[in-house]
């Protein structure tokens, strides 16, 4: 496989807030190769949105990051904000989750697509809003030429979604990273958006970041599965790897947790809840949930070890179901 | 827009039929003959009777508002104390106070809004805690103290402007503005607080909104998220606030022509007030009604061009 | 299946209030302005001890003096001393200012909440009514009103209120519009509830944090409007001493002694700023979405 594209190591970040210091991600590092869809998946509050978000810069002020982001010739964490900016939309793009609110109320759709072409490509504003309608046309929005004049408040969820996606897309940006795209949208519609992003790959050959906390989404499309859990990788492999084999006993508690049409057996729900993150964990993070929880995992951190080429796990008892 | 802007026209003449009907009982309910309050206090009975004749007095209260609002829109507005027409007196004054007023605005919403932005984009350091402070001293100044230390400071001690009167634009410009200049800033100041403090919030809540974190993944400058993207917003609820103030705006008007001596439409309530000159009084009123009314449409035609939600539904 | 009384989101009593005291104490400015409006009020109320000299005592030898031993504020135009005209004209100020923002609430927050909470045609007259009030400026309606009443503290004060009233119901309306449609209101009704229960146990005591804040803004407006009347003759009536009034004879000694403008203005300013950085204090610590 040639050079990855990005390449994260020990990316930490921690909030100073009025009520202590809140470590999200501590010593996360991995790495996205050209046209790979990387999943990750995790609980709410696990750190997947941040990590991402950090990379860009776009965590408000609170936060501290550290370690190292390789992107090109960067390293995204000490670029200068100007750098970053050149960077930001261009060649690494952000879908965030809410597109009830993610977009301006104020501008039209294609106000605000053309605003991306016109600031990184320097085209003219008629330029920009023709590609703008094409770039609708991309992500499948009926009438484009039509809607490209309407404001988002006179667009639907689903649509909404679309646009952030065709936003993302403008300038044709090598990694696009999709945060809960489908979270606020309903199932039907969601099945829509993934099939849109399964083309895009396929046509434009965009590495794409799928960030999720429901694990149905990232089976289809991803090519590989990061699983985090408290502001660490538990568990990363190929995506056929992790769903046939995985390792991880919280993996695996997620596993059973999907429900399966037409099965009679009761889901089965990880007991406990996520550990507060203030205070960097001196053992498993996962111990208190687990059931293979021992003094080993109460004393001491566990690090990645593959246990399967391309497979890796941070687990002192890694292994399929006890 | 067109039923929002309908709605918003039809409640104004319901307000302005209600008003004018309430100074019309008003005047008419206070305690004595209504005959001698029109008259201008005068008891001699053929001038009495002429007043009764004139204003129908005999007549059911329907019949005489019926008639007063008929005379009123063909401009008449009866004869105040000194037998002189009523709309036209006032008719010469408003423009007076329409270049206080709009000089004032003008000066407020200069001031407000960009120290507002500046606040909220600097916030938590000196320049927002400065601002900030000012803006709360702007608000507890009463405004015609203000304007007395001006007078004190510019004109007394300075010489530098006029201690109050008017020249019209038209006769000597830089008269009139030099005259103007005091004014407009004591009553500027005001709302400018007022619209420091609103504006700051608001963008405060722009810039943490989702769609400022989404400008800024697209690598917006600065400039641009701050300017285009926040700004357009935090517009959209000033303007709200902006109506809101414009009465007290009006009332400042009035405090302000008293203290430099303006001859414009405030003075003219005061001095109808302290007359008890009903008849003035009556047109007075009905026109600062109206005239209220009527620029509070105004602010809901710009708001409803501002906000999209309005403008396209 | 058994249903749950819901309670309403008023936390114990007691606790909050400490969790308030203790919020408003870490706020410094706010807390200089309860101190110094309490100073005022004082001020007002002992207003015979406090001031060294009564409001009318002239002294025909020592007109338009400047700060000394004796008069620390210097003297007016009739030998008064500035100081005690200070501190005696507080009480025309807090009593108006005070007493004219009761009278509001007094008025508006029942009528508002009628127009709220019941809607229907109360509320389509009651609003449409407050649209007209409001339709005129806050101070053309005390001046008018005053005129109306004759010219004293009491007919500004009686003004003052009434006038304040309009905006008033017009917030308390709102709030009460907005609290109704709050799931612990219709799980009151769903629990059949009577009208007047749900009014005093879920919606009027979370208004109060509202009106509380409301209140110490149309104070300092109502200090300013009673300065304004006096000043423009319509309130107080010599001998009675107020800033107003002061203000208004200093008009005729600009050049000879401007500080008899400064003084008063000063106090107008200090005792409504106070108020309004209690108020803000207030604010913050009562409605937590506030952005500071």
């Amino acid at each position: 496989m040639s050079a990855p594209l990005l390449e994260v190591e020990d990316l930490s970040v921690r909030f100073e807030t009025d009520d202590g210091t809140v470590h999200a991600v501590d010593r996360l590092s991995f790495s996205l190769g050209e046209r790979e869809v990387l999943g990750v998946v995790g609980e709410s509050g696990c750190g997947k949105s941040v990590s991402f978000m950090s990379l860009l810069r776009l965590l408000p002020e609170t936060a501290v990051v550290s370690g190292r982001a390789r992107f090109g010739d960067v390293d995204l964490l000490t670029a200068s904000t100007a750098r970053l900016r050149r960077i930001r939309g261009r060649e690494i793009a952000f879908v965030f989750q809410e597109p009830m609110t993610s977009l301006n109320p104020a501008f039209t759709v294609g106000n605000q697509i053309g605003e991306v072409l016109r600031r990184h490509l320097g085209m003219s504003r008629r330029d920009a809003q023709a590609r703008a309608v094409e770039l609708l046309d991309l992500v499948r929005i009926p009438a484009p030429a039509r809607r490209v004049k309407e404001y988002p408040h006179q667009l639907s969820g689903g649509m909404r979604q679309r646009v952030m996606i065709a936003m993302a897309l403008a300038c044709d940006p090598k990694i696009l990273i999709a945060d809960e795209p489908t979270t606020a949208l309903d199932v039907t519609i969601q099945a829509g958006i993934l099939d849109l992003m399964r083309d895009i790959r396929e046509r434009l050959g965009t590495a794409i970041v799928l960030i999720t906390h429901t694990l149905g989404v990232v089976a289809d499309i991803a090519d590989r599965v990061i699983v985090m859990y408290a502001g660490r990788k538990a568990e990363e492999a190929p995506v056929f790897d992790l769903y046939a084999q995985p390792q991880h006993p919280y993996t695996i508690g997620l596993l059973g947790a999907v429900p399966r049409p037409g099965a009679s057996r009761r889901l089965q729900e990880i007991p406990g809840r996520v550990p507060s993150l203030a205070e960097l964990p001196t053992a498993c993070a996962f111990a208190p949930r687990c059931p293979r929880a021992d003094d080993l995992s109460r004393s001491a951190v566990p690090e990645l070890r593959e246990v399967r080429p391309g497979h890796r796990v941070a687990c002192f008892h890694p292994g399929p179901t006890p | 827009m067109g039923g929002f802007l309908l709605r918003k026209a039809g409640a104004a003449l319901v307000v302005v039929f209600l008003s004018s009907v309430l100074v019309f009982v008003g005047v008419r309910a206070l305690p004595g003959d209504p005959a001698i309050a029109l008259a201008g206090e005068n008891h001699d009975p053929a001038v009495l009777a002429a007043v009764r004749q004139e204003y129908g007095l005999d007549k059911p209260l329907p019949v005489q508002y019926v008639k007063w609002v008929w005379r009123a829109l063909h401009g008449n507005l009866g004869l105040d104390d000194r037998q002189l027409p009523v709309a036209h007196t006032i008719v010469s004054r408003i423009p007076i106070s329409l270049e206080l007023a709009l000089l004032s605005v003008l000066v407020g919403m200069v001031i407000g809004i960009t120290a507002g932005v500046i606040a909220a984009v600097r916030r938590g350091k000196p320049s927002d805690h400065a601002a900030t402070t000012l803006a709360l001293v702007g608000l507890s100044v009463p405004h015609f103290w203000l304007g007395l230390l001006a007078i004190i400071v510019f004109a007394v001690d300075l010489h530098w402007l006029p201690s109050g009167g008017y020249v019209s634009f038209g006769s000597d410009p830089i008269g009139n503005l030099e005259h103007m200049v005091m004014p407009a800033l004591v009553l500027g100041t005001g709302l400018s607080a007022v619209l420091m403090r609103q504006m700051r919030s608001s963008m405060l809540t722009s810039l943490g909104a989702d769609y400022v974190r989404t400008a800024r993944a697209k690598g917006l400058s600065e400039r641009s998220v701050v300017g285009k993207h926040a700004f357009r917003n935090s517009l959209i609820t000033v303007t709200t606030v902006v109506g809101l103030q414009l009465g007290q705006l009006i009332s400042g008007v009035v405090i302000t022509e008293v203290i430099f001596v303006i001859p414009g439409f405030g003075r003219l309530t005061i001095d109808a007030i302290t007359a008890r000159d009903y008849t003035l009084i009556q047109g007075v009123v009905l026109v600062t009604a109206t005239g209220y009314v009527v620029v509070n449409l105004l602010v809901d035609v710009v708001y409803s061009l501002l906000n999209p939600r309005i403008r396209v539904s | 299946m058994s249903f749950v009384e819901v309670a309403p989101i008023v936390t114990p009593r007691a606790r909050r209030r400490k969790i308030l005291r203790r919020r408003f104490l870490r706020r410094p400015l706010a807390v200089v302005g309860l101190l110094v409006a309490l100073g005022f009020i004082v001020a007002a109320a002992f207003a015979p001890w406090v001031a060294p000299y009564s409001a009318s005592a002239t002294d025909f030898n020592n007109i338009l003096s400047h700060a000394s031993g004796k008069h620390l504020l210097g003297t007016d135009e009739l030998g008064r001393d500035v100081l005690s005209r200070i501190i005696w004209g507080a009480r025309a100020s807090i009593e108006a200012g005070v007493l004219s923002t009761l009278l509001a609430m007094v008025v508006a927050v029942p009528v508002g909440l009628i127009a709220g909470y019941f809607r229907g045609w109360p509320d389509t007259v009651i609003a449409r009514l407050t649209d007209v009030l409001l339709a005129f400026p806050f101070l053309i309606l005390a001046v008018g009103l005053s005129a109306i009443f004759g010219s004293s503290l009491t007919s500004a004060t009686f003004a003052l209120g009434i006038a304040s009233a309009p905006a008033l119901i017009r917030i308390a309306r709102g709030e009460a519009l907005a609290l109704r449609e709050e799931d612990y209101v219709r799980a009151a009704v769903a629990n059949g509830a009577g009208d007047l229960r749900i009014i005093a146990r879920h919606v009027l005591p979370n208004m109060t944090s509202t009106l509380i804040v409301q209140a110490t803004v149309l104070i300092p407006t109502a200090i300013i409007g009673e300065a304004v009347l006096s000043f423009l003759g319509l309130g107080v009536q010599p001998p009675t001493p107020s800033w107003g009034v002061m203000l208004s004879d200093a008009q005729s000694y600009l050049t000879q002694a401007p500080r008899l403008a400064i003084y008063p203005g000063l106090a107008i300013f200090f005792c409504s700023l106070s108020f309004n950085l209690l108020g803000d204090g207030l604010r913050d610590i009562l409605d937590p979405r506030t952005t500071r």
